[in-house]
């Protein structure tokens, strides 16, 4: 068991209640796009900020996405999106760990890795579950897509550290 | 100045990596997705992943799936597409997914647990793998 100093611990359960608050403003926005399952990612910011932020380990990150997919997922949604959000969160925040640490890759960067690789793991979900035909058709508008949601919250958390509001 | 000058112009060349390898990536399924594309004959209906109902894409029109004696979803053949017009689920994805005609495209409608499936046509190989 980790033991977290309170200022941490504190800090990580008010970002945890802002990125619930997120994924719910997310779940309100209607979904116009030709493509199932593609969104903004908005409570990717928050994620983005932790991993920016020196003091926090990967292990308290990989906690708190944890329960922030498990909160939005209980609270929003059913047990099949769990599942597919879980599976695009694992692999996202280990594609984005790895780009920080081994690539020293900056925040738009890992964005847009974190992006692609949370759509590729919804999909290999959606592989198992559906069929593998529906992967391949979709999968290129959804690296696309992926690319892009990254890419703007990738701005976004860029001028939020500037600010150094953490 | 200097410092934050090569981090700036580091981190764009970072960005133009990933976007090129992924967009080269979805060029490259997009091209071998292509020729695989066989317009369909029928349209299978399927709930809980059991087959429901198949109707013939040649012939146009309207169906009704009742899933529960509330819940329902709304299949429109036209032209050779079918597309789901109307449905009782909260997020209307299935609603927003554009029609489909060729073999193995989906229509998914998750909460409903209900899939519509273009089959018939050619079928090929790789299907075997796919349930």
């Amino acid at each position: 068991m980790m033991r977290l100093p309170t200022k941490k611990l504190t800090a990580l359960g008010l970002l945890l209640a802002v990125s619930v608050l997120l994924g719910f403003i997310e779940h309100l926005l209607p979904v116009f796009l030709p493509v199932p399952g593609a969104k903004l990612g908005l409570a990717n910011l928050v994620v983005l900020l932790l991993l920016f932020t020196p003091e926090y380990k990967w292990q308290e990150i990989f906690c708190f996405q944890l329960a922030r997919v498990v909160l939005t997922g209980l609270l929003f949604a059913n047990l099949f999106s769990l599942l597919y959000s879980l599976a695009g969160m694992l692999l996202s925040l280990a594609a984005m760990l790895l780009v920080r640490k081994c690539f020293g890759f900056g925040v738009l960067a890992v964005s847009m890795v974190g992006g692609v690789f949370h759509n590729i793991g919804q999909i290999l979900v959606a592989a198992g579950l559906i069929s593998g035909y529906t992967v391949l058709y979709y999968l290129p508008s959804l690296l696309v897509f992926g690319l892009i949601a990254g890419f703007c919250m990738g701005v976004l958390s860029h001028i939020l550290l500037e600010r150094k509001i953490l | 100045m200097f410092d934050s000058g090569t981090m700036k112009s580091r981190e764009l060349r970072n960005c133009c990596i990933v976007a090129g390898i992924v967009l080269l990536a979805a060029g490259v399924l997009l091209l071998i997705r292509h020729p695989m594309q066989r317009a369909g004959t029928y349209v299978q209906v399927l709930l809980d992943g059991e087959e429901y109902a198949r109707y013939p894409l040649t012939e146009d029109g309207v169906y009704r799936i009742a899933v529960s004696a509330q819940e329902y979803n709304v299949v429109t053949i036209q032209g050779g597409t079918a597309s789901v017009t109307e449905a009782s689920c909260p997020n209307q994805v299935c609603v927003h997914t554009k029609a489909v005609r060729y073999t193995g495209e989906t229509i998914s409608c998750l909460p409903h647990h209900l899939q519509v499936r273009i089959e018939g046509g050619e079928e090929p190989a790789y299907d075997a793998i796919t349930n």
